[in-house]
This record gives C-alpha cells, structure tokens and sequence, in this order.
C-alpha cells in the first residue's frame, strides 16, 4: 500500500468515525431530531449536535492527530519504536507547564495554558532529544524517559501539595486524567492552529528522520543540514504534544500505537510514516471517544483511563518485540 | 603520487580529556587504496571519525582539495566523502534498496533508484533489495550498508573496519569492491584488524600506535618484522605463496619459553 493510498482510507474512515461522532451519544435522538437540528442549531437537538457532539468530535480527533504526529516524530527523532510522548514524560513536562499557569490563576488568559504546555512539553522533549544524543542503548532513554515522568509528576503533585486553592488543584486532576468532555470550537481551534505548523514542520524534518535510521554519526555525513531537521522535528513533536495536552490532558498510548499501525504500510520509512499516523491518531481517538460515550457507566469513562487500559497492554507487546530485535 | 585529494597536517584528537591521536600528517593522492591497521585503541576510528568531521581537531588541520573539512558545508562534505562505520544497525526495518538510496539524498529519485540497484548488484545482493534490513543477516546488512556508501559516488569512501563480522567470501568481496572503486578512481582508506587481508587489499597501509603513526607505505615496508613485534606483539613473517604475498603471524613467545 502507498502512503497516499493508506491515508486516504485512514480519511475516509475519520468522516465516517466523525459522522458516528454525531449520531452517539448518551441522548438518543430521533431522526426527526436531527432534522431539526439540522435545520436550526439554536434548538434543542441542535445545541446538541452544534455544541456539544460536534466539538467533542472533532476535539478528540485533532488532539488524537496531534499525539499520533507527535508519537511518530519522537520515535524517529530518537529512533525508538516505544518513544511517544506520555510514555516519555513529555506529556507530563507539558501537564507540569499547564498546571503551573493554572495554579497561578492565569488559566484563563487565553492561550496561556497552551503555551505553558508547550514550553513544557519542548523542555521534556530536548531533555530526551538530548540524552539519545549521548547514551545510545534503547533501554536506556526508555528509563530516562520513565525518571522524566515521574520527576514531572512529583513537580505536579507538589503543586496541588502547596496549592491554596483545593477548586483549583480538583480542577487540575481532572484535567490530567485526560479527556474531551466537554470542549468547545475554541478548543478544537487551538490544537488544530498547533496541529498545521507542527504538520508542516514535521513533513519538512522528515529526510532527516530517514537519514537519523542509520544512526546519529552516520546520518551527518549524508549532507542534509541535520540540526536543523533535527530541531524542527523536535518543535514540531512537542507544539503537537504541547496542544493536545493542553486541550484534553494526558492521554497516553495513542502517540505509541498509531504509527505502528500504519508503519509497514509506509515500509517503515520514518519520514512517510508521519501524516499516516497523525490520521491514526485521530481515528483511535474519535473512536476511542466515542466508546466511552455509548458504554452504559453511570460515571463516564474518561479518554485518558480507557485509552491506558487498552494501550498500555499493546506497550508491553511492543516493548517484548522490540527487545527481541535489540538483543540480535 | 597523483593530485593529493585529502591532506592532514598536524592532526590531534581527543575524547573527552584524553588525547587519542597525536600530531598525525598524511596525505592521500586520487585513486589510493589504503588501509589503516593498529592494535584496538590506537587512534584508527578517531582518525577516520574526524576526516568525516564527525570529531572536531583539537590541533591541526584536514583538507580536501585545500579546503578546510570543517568549514565545508554537509552538501559538499558528503559529495567529497562517504562514511561505513563499524557499528551496522539500521533503526527501522525499512526495505534494502531505500537504505541504499540514503547514500546520495540529492539526486531526483529515479537516479537515485538507478544507482542504488547497481551499488546493490556491485555487491552481489540484488536479490536483497526489497527484503526488511531488520530480515537479513548479519552478513547481508553488512553488504547493503556497503553498497550505501558505494552508490555515493563520493572521492573518498572511509570505512571503518568493513569486514568486522563477515565470513571469509563476504570479507574478500568487500574488499574487491571497495579496491575496484580505488581502480576507477576514488580513494579509499578502511581501517583493517587482518593484517594478511590489509597486505592483500592495500596499496599503502598505514600503522598507527598510541595515537600516532608509526609506519606508513608499500605492505612489505610498512608492516616489517620488527613492527609487527613492537606494535601487535606478534611475531610473523611474509610468505610467497602463488601471485599474492601472505603475512604469517603467530604469538610472540615469552621469554621464558625461550
């Protein structure tokens, strides 16, 4: 399968998976319902559709593209195949940023959060870009990544720790369980203002995650100016993870599985790999979204639980093969 | 020697704080077959690494046709050379034939096929180049990441310890292919652990110890009696043995069984 072909089905299947966005839902609506509010977006069914299902639709969707952009980029910076940015701690460097604004009554200065997130998110990724450079074992920069997410969680928690606000510290857990309930267009305006530069910055970096696969020494003798690649795919992998953070909290896994579902489609070229996956991303997550919707729970499933319960198995499947492949 | 292509003056390494090659100098004509040999820690890789300008002189200087390696730009740098390191892996299980294709990233791409299924062919693994590299042996990674650095077109192919891990058939081809691109014109230098195999594949060998080289020229003047002892510890001597001249080595004998 071509890489054009592989995101065309990967499209199609988003719109399909953005019209079942629509049409589920914890209210079922009749089809004259949706006539009406089809009809008239001020009414009843249509605040539904309008405010409520279509933002949180198209929320997950972006923030899913966003962290599978995001995954396949760190997995070629750091040409690692269980690199993505939850499992690494860049996604809590980018909740660490978040929370500090939020605990700092700034939360509502618009675009605050993000930015935080994505300053956080740009630390925690140079930090690992940064020791990959120097320790090459992959297990190594897997622990790294691990002290990474824990020293940032600790920094969280001390926050809510010193925080005297408990409204505030309440609203911050909630945010980092991770979820789209209730977002809004502004939300998905913001990560998807992130999503084209950080796409076009990734797709620009891409011939030199290809040339990054024969190792770093190797790499700079091929004649690309690899800094800078290197550079752009660095920002562009955390303005990505920055934002979808911001907008729904951390949610692991997605940025992991995505670019292995659609790797040997793409014949594991890491440059091509990286719009197919960002498509991936998506879809897991409008689906995944739209399961914990229509599953009959009296609190509803958060995105970030659900996607853990399901990825974090796949993670140790993908860690098993891969140490297999690094003991060769 | 012919038009010197790459001229090293006063070259001094370091890792770290420890200085690794001291005050080397050489100059390699177009067309050389050279191989760099010493005992694990002399200073070959280092030598090799910093031609590339992947190590940065902490005294002296490296220039390719008079200009400084480390002001070239990567475009240029990489048309004037090509780099096969010793360390073989290749990150993602991508196809032979795109691996190979990395060596020259400026050409439109059906050159760039064009040349990497000759570099592939050169190195008898045509077969290979739709295969994962992630599924090939050891012995075929090896040959596709050679047909890499061949399909560069570079003026000077380095290569660090090419034949490290290869089978006997395997470590000959290598090195018949990198000495034909000596024949047609490029120059070649690899550094080399077989003694016997850097006599047979190398015009010049260069012997480098501690850091600094300390014989330089034809095999048969450069790895003498007296060398061999001095900087591998081994005894060995040169054996006439058909059309090609064999280097006999054993272990030198301790005085005490004497």
């Amino acid at each position: 399968m071509t890489p054009a072909r592989i995101s065309l089905l990967l499209g199609g299947a988003l719109v399909i998976a953005l019209i079942a966005g629509l049409l589920g839902g914890e209210v079922l609506l009749s089809g004259a319902q949706y006539a009406e509010a089809l009809r008239d977006p001020a009414s009843g069914p249509g605040q539904i559709l309008w405010q409520v299902r279509a933002p949180r639709s198209l929320c997950a969707l972006v923030v899913g593209a966003a962290l599978g952009l995001s995954g396949a980029l760190m997995q070629g910076l750091l040409r690692n195949p269980l690199a993505e940015p939850g499992v690494l701690g860049v996604s809590a460097t980018a909740s660490l940023g978040g929370a500090l604004v939020l605990v700092a009554g700034a939360g509502l200065v618009p675009g605050a959060v993000e930015l935080a997130a994505m300053a956080g998110a740009g630390l925690g990724a140079a930090a690992l870009v940064a020791f990959a450079a120097r320790i090459r074992a992959p297990e190594a920069l897997i622990l790294f990544g691990v002290a990474l997410s824990s020293f940032a969680g600790a920094a969280t928690a001390l926050i809510f720790n010193l925080s005297p606000s408990p409204i505030a510290t309440a609203e911050v857990m909630g945010w980092l369980l991770g979820s789209v309930q209730n977002r809004g267009w502004g939300d998905v305006l913001w990560v998807a203002l992130a999503l084209a530069p950080a796409s076009l910055l990734a797709v620009w970096s891409a011939p030199g995650l290809k040339a990054l696969s024969l190792g770093d020494e190797t790499a700079r003798t091929l004649g690309l100016p690899l800094d800078r690649l290197r550079l752009l795919a660095l920002i562009a992998a955390s303005v990505a993870a920055g934002a979808a953070v911001a907008a729904a909290g951390v949610i692991g896994f997605v940025g992991l599985v995505a670019p292995h579902l659609v790797r040997a489609a793409v014949r594991a070229d890491p440059g091509r790999v990286l719009m197919p996956s960002a498509l991936a991303g998506g879809l897991i997550l409008a689906v995944a979204d739209l399961l914990t919707r229509v599953t009959p729970t009296d609190q509803e499933l958060k995105l970030g639980v659900f996607t853990a319960l399901v990825g974090a198995p796949l993670f140790a499947l993908i860690a098993w093969r891969a140490a297999r492949a690094w003991r060769v | 020697m012919e038009r010197p292509l790459l001229q090293i003056d006063g070259l001094s390494l370091a890792r770290g704080k420890r200085t690794v090659v001291h005050d080397v100098s050489l100059t390699v004509g177009q067309g050389e077959r050279i191989a760099l040999v010493g005992p694990n820690g002399a200073g070959k890789s280092s030598v090799i690494q910093a031609i590339c300008g992947l190590l940065k002189p902490s005294a002296g200087r490296i220039r390719i046709e008079r200009a400084d390696v480390s002001t070239l730009k990567p475009r240029a740098r990489a048309a004037a050379m090509a780099y096969l390191p010793q360390d073989g892996t290749v990150a993602w299980n991508m196809p032979a034939i795109e691996v190979v294709a990395l060596g020259q990233p400026f050409l439109n791409a059906d050159e760039v096929e064009a040349r990497a299924k000759a570099a592939l062919d050169e190195v008898e693994a045509a077969a290979l180049a739709h295969r994962g590299v992630a599924e090939l042996s050891g012995g075929e990674r090896a040959r596709v990441l050679l047909a890499r650095v061949l399909a560069s077109g570079a003026q000077i192919l380095l290569a660090d310890e090419p034949v490290a891990g290869l089978d006997p058939d395997g470590q000959l081809l290598a090195l018949e292919r990198l000495g034909a691109r000596a024949t047609a014109g490029q120059s070649v230098i690899a550094s080399l652990h077989d003694l016997s195999l850097a006599a047979r594949f190398a015009d010049r060998v260069i012997v480098m110890h501690q850091g600094r080289v300390v014989a330089d020229g034809p095999p048969r003047k450069a790895l003498t009696v007296g060398i061999l002892h001095e900087v591998f510890g081994v005894t060995g001597r040169w054996l006439e043995e058909e059309s090609e001249p064999v280097l006999a080595l054993s272990r030198r004998q301790s005085t005490s069984d004497r």
